[in-house]
């Protein structure tokens, strides 16, 4: 009955508990790919549940869904591209910092870009309502920025 | 969100929005938190890539370095609306054009509108300009650019109105061509008695205008150490009336220099039957040129 020091098997799951009270099941091998949660297993052991305060049920199923098939390997771009099709700006955003949290590099680096990828071609207005950021320039700086920057406004598309 | 994230991520994010360099143009328009770090980080690691370490370390590094690897001058300062006769008509003619602020995009409508009894080279100019697209460094346009595809952009001009829509192709935007600068493009356009002066040009072709009447393969550049050249003791001597309210377009300056006048380029290229130069470039008090080829004439 005694335990071992190192007793995950790939079979063994972890508990983790959102800041909203619900409790997720994940595979050990899974956890082990968020920096966060690993370290939390290694000071508090992996049978206890683990508290994530800061992810929520909202989004904790689909970085699980992610850390699922990366374990098998099965990550493809077709994966990607559907994991992300039907996400708006703000869950994105909610992912990206959930992974963030979580130092979940691999879905980190890919919302990234994923971000990135929407933030082409953008307008100035689009950005800062994206990022919840207050136009800080006083008016004559902003006015001298956006004349010496005429050339990069022309020929893009307009936000949708 | 911007505030929870630490400087690493959001630079993260911006180094994955690198293809087009409009967007961190745009970007540093933002917020001064965006700006600093797209100034800092982005502009300097990429421009570090793209121009002779020379240069970049004698030149400040400020946002016209920056933008001259990318930014086309357009016709509008590459001096090619720029009517250069002497008559006292044209002469009007060509300081109510060009004394438009550095923002020519607005300005040039009024202005053109104003002057709409003078032929100019604008009207034969904003009919069916296209758009030549050639040696892009874009990767979208990458497979592209292998067959030499042109784009082409048709300016609407309305007669009736005279409101002028000022695309692309006419004020400054984002360049076709190589990226790249070297002083070999700079030293096949000046004098040989300027030979020790460093120009820095954009490599070949730069970014090419088919108009109606020619092609201009209009370019950008920058001397190094502007002020200890031998191009600006020459024109800085000749007397003003070199000098031209044709507004840099990288730099804050309201007036160029004709380089094609005060007999800086290299001899022998000539003129067009319309009297256009085959080769023009005009240079600003901080170095930054403008200019165009054309193809010599066949027949002259």
């Amino acid at each position: 009955m005694a335990q071992e020091a190192s007793s995950s098997t790939s079979s063994k799951t972890i508990s983790l508990k959102t800041g909203d009270g619900e409790i997720f099941e994940i595979e050990a091998s899974a956890a082990k790919q968020m920096k966060t949660v690993q370290r939390l297993i290694d000071d508090l052991g992996d049978d206890i549940t683990i508290p994530l305060h800061n992810v929520f049920s909202k989004e904790l199923p689909k970085i699980i869904e992610y850390y699922k098939k990366d374990i098998t390997g099965e990550i493809t771009k077709d994966f990607e591209a559907e994991f992300v099709k039907d996400l708006n700006d703000d869950e994105v955003k909610v992912l990206f910092l959930a992974a963030n949290y979580l130092d979940a590099n691999k879905l980190f680096e890919f919302l990234s870009q994923n971000i990135a990828d929407r933030l082409e071609s953008k307008s100035v207005e689009y950005v800062r309502k994206y990022f919840g950021v207050e136009n800080d320039f006083t008016p004559e700086e902003e006015s001298k920025l956006r004349e010496e920057r005429a050339w990069s406004f022309r020929g893009i598309k307009e936000d949708e | 969100m911007l505030s929870e994230l630490t400087d690493d991520i959001i630079l993260n994010i911006l180094w994955k929005i690198e293809d087009d360099p409009r967007d961190w143009a745009r970007l540093s328009c933002v917020s001064t938190k965006l700006n600093s770090l797209i100034h800092d980080f982005c502009w300097k690691n990429k421009t570090s890539l793209i121009i002779p370490s020379q240069l970049l370390v004698s030149s400040s590094q400020d946002h016209s370095l920056h933008k001259l690897p990318f930014c086309c001058p357009g016709l509008v300062h590459a001096g090619i609306l720029f009517n250069t006769a002497d008559s006292p008509e044209e002469n009007q003619h060509q300081q109510s054009i060009t004394s438009s602020s550095s923002t020519p995009s607005c300005s040039l409508v009024q202005q053109s509108n104003e002057c709409s009894t003078y032929w100019s080279l604008y009207d034969d100019l904003y009919h069916d300009t296209l758009y030549a697209d050639s040696e892009s460094n874009h990767q979208q346009e990458q497979e592209e650019s292998k067959e030499n595809t042109i784009r082409t952009g048709v300016v609407d001009v309305p007669p009736e109105s005279k409101k002028i829509k000022v695309n692309g192709s006419l004020s400054s935007h984002l360049a076709t061509g190589k990226w790249t600068l070297s002083r070999e493009q700079g030293s096949k356009l000046l004098a040989r008695q300027f030979r020790d002066d460093c120009l820095y040009v954009c490599d070949w072709p730069g970014c090419v205008h088919l108009e109606e009447k020619r092609k201009y393969r209009v370019f950008r550049g920058v001397f190094m150490n502007f002020k200890k050249t031998r191009v600006w003791k020459t024109v800085n001597d000749c007397s003003n009336r070199r000098k031209i309210d044709l507004p840099c377009a990288f730099c804050s300056c309201n007036h160029t220099w004709d380089l094609h006048s005060a007999f800086c380029l290299r001899r022998g290229f000539g003129y067009h039957d319309d009297g256009e130069p085959v080769v023009r470039a005009f240079v600003c008090d901080n170095g930054h040129v403008s200019g165009a080829w054309t193809d010599v004439p066949m027949y002259t």
